[in-house]
């Protein structure tokens, strides 16, 4: 069972100035799981989501990527090993199409990247590995559709496809579902389903009811804490996690 | 097709047809022929420049740097009294550039925004008052150059730079030659990556990308083309001085190549040539030409906001 | 270096330093709070010190010369900000270089047309004149002491507007959150417009109080820009304080080059700024 274990983080702590962000948290994250991070804001699933792709480097505490300790690489180095990120606010490239977003993303696994001559559209694999990326999410009929004029859900779904055609082995997805519409999150949860079959992903998400459907390991984070991790059945049974959760529920709906 | 966009298979013809045959009329040492030159010189320079910052989206105010360098190596590096070869003096000035460009690069690439601003301002200001302040380079005089390099290549001369008109065309082929590199790269793999840098560097890096190395290849490529078009420039007045390195001429260039249309490249031609037109008319009508410069420049950043090239391509494209 | 050399050189470099300052804390201010890289600061400075010359040769009065070039300049302040500035908060740096940079060719096109280009001089007010002895045969100009007095005076004064005052409680929220100056109900136009006007007064009164001690020479305004930029950058964009510290620093620093290593004096202040952006890229004081 052990070796499942592809992400691992160890006494991991950010603080800023004399916040706690995050405080101690251990977690292991396994191979073909999906691993839902809930909390109420602020509770630190964005923090914990940032430090696990290296875009911020933890005040304490470490993160082993299959055994080997990564947290003090740069982020890029991240995304070589296979650990890929979707983001909460929209991250695209606005101003070229689908298919290129798609085909930024996966261009770095076929080489060439310091290529001065050969033409961009010339590496026939780029361009598959993008479609398919795309066909992934469903995107295919915007392949050549400008990023920036495709709906907000659109863009999420391309957010998506951008992370897969960087053919990671973890997936580490921040609300992929936020502002969609009830069809275009069944289609992701369809496709998380789908994907955790072959993946790690370790998914962030406000939807609850998505969390519960998908979810095969969840974690709950109270301010910063570790509060607990079980399956979904354990999780709703607990206690605590009614009680930090259920008043935020309130104060959202106030 | 390296031209994608229909304005640029228009103009960039017409341009480079006018400027190849016009000189055939005329009197080959006139006024116009050399004006010319140093007018296609400076558009390798702002086009150097434009890449940077309209397509790598490094704003240097320090560019002039590298002009003053490519012509400061010709003349330290060419034995006072002896003929050197062109092509070969070409090979060593863009070598030691680019690795001057690669240190300097090294250092002001961990600044962003406003600091890259003006830590490359300072840089080149440095390296303006180390000229200046320097008795062994000839201080605010300069040095001059009393040989002209001949251009055999394995014994076959065909171009003689004492010739204005042979000059000139030098000068254009170079011109030509740096817009075709230019477009080149950005078409190319690189070139992709170094465009999604531009458009959100951040996503670009968790993608996987070393934008660090992406830039700092760019700052190294416009770096050293601008030290190329300096070496011309000196070659032409047989003289390099410390206003090669003035912060003025980065900010000039900086005008011509808005006024061009940034990050489109050819838009350097057209804004080298329309602000050195401007300035020619001007100078010629009134002692005070810098108020009229001004003037055209503060109505043209608010009424032109994508330069002539932005305005041709709303008229020509679809 | 004798001590009383020493002692001349440590007041020539404070009065130096804090003189940038008021050029400096001008641009940090306008960059600071509204984001605009004006490149035409230092024109003003120009202008200020052009005014000056002009006053005090036709009323003789350095007074009343004095406080008539505040008054233009601070109406052309006003000017600027409504008719060009406030076109381009919303617009990036390079615009801003942009119309800057134009700035400064009318600017000194102007100054050519109207002033001429000869190097002018405004001499010292007699009340002014002398000097406080140092030791038994030297002296130091009282005038340069008045200098730093005076700007001692405005760099308080500045501290207290800015820390103490409800004008400048708006200056800083504006730096951190321009939405919420607004939801506050205040008028960010008017604020901007007194941040810009005040921002280009500071500069025009260091050319008026440096006139005596330096002459006044086209170009004048883009060499003291840079070398304010530097200072503004050492500081830390933005901060008052910053500044303050890093202008001392700046000037200290140049004028004992210029004793001890007069080749290296024109390049020592930009070594001094490349080594603090290789320690803290954003200055020693970021926000």
């Amino acid at each position: 069972m052990a070796n499942d274990i592809v992400l691992e983080t160890e006494a991991l702590s950010k603080h800023w100035g004399g916040i706690k962000a995050l405080n101690d948290i251990s977690m292991q994250f396994r191979d073909r799981q999906l691993h839902g991070v809930v909390g109420p804001n602020g509770a630190g699933k964005s923090t914990l989501l940032n430090m696990l792709c290296g875009t911020l480097k933890p005040t304490s505490g470490c993160i082993f990527h299959k055994g080997q300790r990564i947290d003090t690489l740069k982020p890029w180095r991240f995304v070589r090993r296979g650990i890929g990120r979707s983001f909460q606010k929209t991250n695209i490239y606005p101003e070229v199409t689908c298919l290129e977003n798609c085909a930024i993303s996966a261009q770095r696994r076929f080489g060439g990247n310091f290529n001065l001559i050969a033409s961009r559209h010339s590496n026939k694999l780029v361009r598959k590995a993008a479609e398919q990326a795309l066909a992934q999410v469903g995107l295919e009929d915007r392949t050549y559709t400008l990023a920036v004029e495709i709906s907000y859900g659109e863009q999420r779904q391309l957010e998506i496809a951008m992370v897969l055609a960087t053919n990671p082995c973890i997936l580490l997805l921040d609300e992929p579902m936020a502002g969609m519409g009830h069809e275009e999150s069944q289609r992701i949860i369809k496709l998380l389903k789908e994907l955790k079959k072959t993946y790690c992903i370790v998914l962030v998400e406000h939807d609850m009811d998505a969390i519960f459907e998908l979810s095969d390991q969840l974690t709950v984070l109270d301010n910063g804490s570790h509060l607990i991790t079980g399956t979904v059945d354990e999780v709703r049974a607990d206690p605590r996690v009614k009680e930090a959760y259920l008043g935020v529920d309130e104060e959202q709906a106030a | 097709m390296i031209f994608e966009k229909r304005t640029e298979r228009i103009i960039v013809p017409i341009f480079f047809m006018v400027a190849l045959f016009v000189p055939l009329f005329l009197d080959a040492n006139s006024f116009f022929v050399g004006k010319v030159s140093t007018i296609i010189i400076m558009s390798i320079f702002v086009m150097s420049l434009d890449f940077l910052v309209g397509r790598v989206g490094l704003i240097t105010l320090g560019h002039a740097l590298f002009y003053g360098l490519g012509g400061y190596l010709f003349v330290i590096l060419s034995p006072e009294y002896e003929v050197v070869n062109f092509w070969v003096y070409t090979f060593y000035i863009c070598i030691i550039s680019a690795l001057i460009a690669l240190v300097i690069g090294v250092v002001v690439l961990r600044t962003t925004g406003i600091y890259f601003i003006m830590i490359t301002l300072a840089i080149s200001q440095m390296a303006f008052y180390y000229f200046f302040d320097s008795l062994k380079y000839g201080g605010d005089d300069g040095l001059f150059i009393y040989m002209t390099p001949e251009t055999s290549i394995f014994g076959l001369s065909f171009l003689n730079l004492d010739d204005p008109q042979h000059f000139y065309y030098l000068a254009l082929f170079s011109l030509f030659n740096t817009l075709v590199f230019f477009k080149v790269v950005l078409r190319s793999r690189f070139g992709r990556i170094v465009e999604a840098t531009k458009q959100n560097p951040d996503r670009t890096e968790a993608l996987g990308y070393n934008i660090f190395a992406f830039r700092l290849t760019c700052y190294v490529i416009g770096s050293t083309l601008g030290a190329y078009a300096g070496f011309l420039f000196a070659l032409q007045y047989s003289f390099v001085n410390p206003t090669f390195l003035s912060w003025e001429l980065s900010g000039t260039a900086l005008v011509m190549s808005i006024l061009g249309g940034l990050g489109t490249i050819y838009g350097a031609i057209l804004g080298t040539f329309t602000y050195e037109g401007l300035q020619y008319f001007f100078e010629h009508l009134t002692k005070e030409w810098l108020l009229f410069m001004g003037t055209a420049i503060i109505m043209m950043v608010i009424l032109l906001r994508k330069g002539i090239a932005g305005y041709l391509e709303k008229l020509l494209e679809k | 270096m004798t001590t009383e050399l020493f002692i001349v050189q440590v007041l020539n470099g404070i009065q130096y330093g804090l003189l940038l300052f008021l050029i400096a804390s001008g641009l940090t201010l306008v960059l600071g709070v509204m984001g605009i890289l004006n490149l035409a600061h230092g024109s003003m400075y120009m202008v200020g010190a052009y005014l000056m010359w002009y006053f005090v040769t036709v009323t003789g009065s350095f007074t009343v010369s004095a406080a008539l070039s505040v008054t233009i300049v601070l109406s052309l302040g006003i000017l600027i900000e409504r008719v060009l500035i406030q076109r381009f908060y919303n617009r990036n740096h390079l615009d801003q270089v942009l119309l800057t940079i134009g700035m400064i060719f009318v600017f000194n096109s102007l100054q050519s047309i109207l002033f001429g280009n000869d190097p002018y001089g405004v001499s010292v007010p007699d009340a002014l004149d002398g000097g406080i002895p140092l030791t038994n045969n030297s002296t130091y100009p009282v005038y340069r002491i008045f200098v730093a007095v005076i700007c001692v005076g405005i760099a308080g004064l500045l501290y207290f507007v800015i820390g103490r005052t409800r004008l400048g409680m708006m200056i800083r929220a504006g730096e951190s959150n321009r939405e919420m100056v607004e939801a506050l109900g205040v008028n960010i136009k008017s604020l901007y417009t007194i941040v810009f006007a005040f921002g280009v007064m500071l500069a025009a009164i260091a050319g008026i109080i440096a006139s005596p001690v330096s002459s006044i020479v086209p170009g004048m305004g883009e060499s003291v820009l840079i070398t304010c930029f530097v200072v503004v950058v050492i500081g830390g964009m933005g901060s008052i304080k910053g500044a303050f510290i890093a202008a001392l620093l700046v000037g200290l620093i140049s004028t004992f080059f210029s004793i001890l290593m007069p080749s290296m004096a024109n390049m020592i202040i930009y070594i001094f700024m490349i080594l603090v952006l290789l320690i803290k890229p954003q200055g020693l004081f970021a926000k």
